[in-house]
């Protein structure tokens, strides 16, 4: 079987068995939705009536991703300009493989599409082994990871909590599916807000353009702010007096920054500024996982265990490359170039990333 | 409840309470050719040419009717002038004027009055300072370019920003620049008078001419850099990112340091010195004598002045951009 054919017949099954595990959003008639097809076409500016025109669509599609807006418009299937933009959730977006992590020397590589040879390491622009340019990147997470990411998002919903005052029942913090977190804040204060207030809003959260006025240095007037605190949590003020002294007001202000990134939370601040853009819908598969976008509750997550949805009734696979796996309790591989039997969640989730075939 | 007196209402008339007091008097652009009138229509004229050449309106204590008056003779003029630059300019002038009485104010009860009144719902703490809402300080403050205003350099807690007096009203004259303009933008345009005519012609007249775009070399211009240039030539009031971009990318596509600063004469708070200094410290004449480049067009999406459209295809820097693709032969 192909892998496409294996992957879209996994995701036809999910949407006829648990389609209720889709989260229909509020007001779903003024949100615009998008979708990926299998060939990777990206299809945008729909919209359903309710969640029964949604699930409907999902059955007949059998959609590689489906997109849907925190925005909401008057018309969501106009083009962009017509739209007629009315508001939209404060989104962000925390990629758990851009921070650094030990797994990276298994768990990251590349795959020909030529030769299938693996190369480890930073990005190539050939294949050392028979120069195509057509090179594949593979990427596991780790628990890690994903501990790692969760780190982010509560230092993320700390200052949003403490800082901003947004109450608890307004957050939903979601597994993106394959490799990060999605966290959706409905809070009306943030709704009418446009891209440059958002830009300030991440700005914020990552504690850039902090002035050393903050800190009590500089000419400039004293400025107050919590970032005083989170600042002189990691660093004494002496340290900071011997930084000022050595660097001057340029040299400590970028210093500072960085000082400030790792108090902060590591969003993409892109994914919260555009106020136009879809994203991920929640309990929806994502095509390089297998595994739903799925809520993620006190901060505490194995994907395999909360967000696979598919079970451990055996699957015959060849498997080019995987790193060892704990799918729920129980360690697979390595495995390299074999032949090998494995439970269902754990062979789609290895086709999705392009690292088996089904037999 | 505080007891507004006249006088208030000359120094703030943008209250409600003003209307009242107009709608009292009757008063209508075709009355205006009488000579009673003769002072109020003198002091809205000067109003207007206080705002073109001054960027400021004066104040006139102890004659509240003409003040009172002649503001709302100016709002009809320049309305009925239709010109964009004169509604951007005479917004802001206003603005500056209530901005320093403010700053002076000395009752308590008509400072927080005028304050709520403009929608913003500051609270008044012990030690002098204000609480604010962090989103209707976000919409005022995101304008304002120096990087004390960044929300990181403030002190937000469960939502508020607490910010001394004098920044406040700062804020205020944000609030009352946008209260100005969108009254201008949103009435009707007025009869003008036959006696009145002249002055309203007087009034277009002294509109800049449309921007000329300096020609750049190497043709179009990308999606970010346009939509600078046309706020500035509707007069609109560019964010930082958008005048640094501007002058970065005019320069390095070879456009002259006169042609540049004369670019931002429609600004509405142009000050020619200022930009002056600016546009010379960014092309390398000034401060450590390093050029810069435009910001990236990452840089400029965190910032929200990036308009890509298709033709940006992929690009980093707005220099890159190249317009229309050519075919190949
Ligand atoms: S992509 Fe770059 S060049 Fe295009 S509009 Fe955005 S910032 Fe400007
Ligand atoms: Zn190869
Ligand atoms: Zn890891």
């Amino acid at each position: 079987m192909k892998e496409v054919d294996f992957l879209k017949a996994a995701f036809r099954e999910y949407y006829f068995k648990m389609s209720d595990r889709v989260e229909v959003p509020e007001h779903i008639e003024e949100r615009e939705f998008g979708y990926q097809n299998f060939e990777g076409v990206m299809i945008r500016h729909l919209s359903f009536r309710d969640g029964g025109d949604l699930r409907a669509f999902l059955l007949r599609e059998v959609p590689a991703g489906v997109y849907c807006s925190p925005a909401r418009y008057t018309d969501p299937t106009l083009p962009m300009e017509e739209k007629g933009w009315k508001e939209a959730d404060l989104i962000f977006d925390i990629d758990a493989d851009e921070l650094e992590c030990k797994c990276w020397n298994e768990y990251r590589y590349w795959i020909c599409e030529s030769c299938s040879a693996i190369h480890k390491g930073a990005k190539l622009d050939e294949c050392p082994t028979c120069g195509s340019g057509r090179l594949r990147p593979v990427n596991f997470v780790c628990d890690e990871c994903i501990k790692k990411g969760l780190g982010e998002v509560s230092k993320l919903l700390e200052i949003l909590k403490e800082d901003f005052g947004v109450k608890e029942g307004d957050v939903k913090v979601y597994f993106s599916g394959n490799v990060g977190f999605h966290i959706h804040v409905k809070d009306e204060r943030f709704k009418g807000l446009g891209p440059a207030e958002r830009a300030e809003i991440c700005d914020y959260l990552m504690g850039r353009g902090l002035m050393p006025e903050v800190l009590g240095f500089g000419r400039g007037m004293p400025l107050a702010s919590r970032w005083r605190d989170r600042v002189l949590d990691s660093s004494s003020l002496a340290e900071l007096k011997r930084m000022y002294r050595k660097m001057g007001y340029e040299g400590f202000r970028s210093w500072l920054e960085r000082v400030a990134l790792e108090a902060g939370a590591r969003i993409d601040p892109s994914v919260t500024i555009d106020v136009h853009r879809i994203f991920r819908l929640p309990g929806t598969l994502h095509r390089k996982s297998g595994m739903a976008k799925v809520g993620v509750r006190g901060l505490e997550f194995d994907p395999f265990r909360d967000a696979m949805p598919f079970g451990s009734e055996p699957v015959r696979l060849f498997v080019e490359r995987s790193p060892r796996l704990d799918f729920r309790g129980e360690a697979f591989g390595p495995f390299e170039r074999e032949e090998v039997e494995l439970p269902k969640g754990l062979a789609v989730y290895l086709v999705a990333k392009g690292v088996a075939r089904p037999l | 409840m505080v007891e507004l007196g006249f006088e208030d209402l000359a120094k703030y008339p943008i209250l409600k309470e003003v209307e009242a007091y107009f709608r009292e008097r009757k008063i209508s652009l075709e009355e205006l050719s009488l000579d009673d009138y003769r002072p109020v229509l003198e002091r809205a004229r000067e109003r207007i040419f206080e705002a073109v050449e001054r960027a400021k309106v004066s104040y006139r204590r102890g004659c509240p009717d003409l003040e009172i008056m002649s503001f709302l003779v100016a709002f009809l003029l320049v309305r009925a002038s239709g010109s964009e630059f004169l509604m951007q300019k005479y917004s802001l002038s206003e603005a500056r004027r209530i901005e320093e009485l403010l700053q002076g104010e000395k009752s308590d009860g008509v400072f927080s009055y005028v304050v709520k009144a403009l929608g913003i719902d500051a609270v008044a703490l012990e030690d002098g300072t204000f609480e604010l809402d962090f989103d209707r300080y976000l919409r005022l403050a995101t304008r304002l370019h120096s990087e004390r205003w960044k929300l990181v350099n403030r002190e937000l807690s469960k939502g508020s920003v607490r910010i001394p007096r004098r920044d406040l009203v700062r804020l205020v004259r944000e609030a009352v620049r946008d209260l100005i303009y969108e009254r201008l933008r949103k009435a009707p345009a007025p009869k003008v008078p036959e006696l009145l005519k002249g002055i309203v012609e007087e009034l277009k007249s002294i509109s800049p001419k449309p921007v000329r775009r300096p020609k750049a070399k190497g043709g179009a211009y990308p999606p970010c850099v346009s939509h600078a240039l046309e706020m500035l030539s509707k007069g609109e009031n560019v964010p930082h990112i958008g005048r640094f971009l501007l002058v970065s990318y005019l320069y390095n596509k070879g456009v002259g340091i006169e042609d540049i600063i004369s670019l931002f004469s429609t600004s509405p708070d142009f000050n020619e010195r200022i930009t002056r200094y600016q546009v010379e410290h960014i092309a390398g004449i000034r401060g450590g004598g390093k050029k810069y480049l435009p910001p990236s067009c990452r840089i400029l999406q965190s910032k929200g002045f990036c308009f890509k459209t298709e033709e940006c295809d992929g690009i980093k820097n707005p220099l890159q951009f190249r317009g229309r693709k050519v075919e190949r032969g």
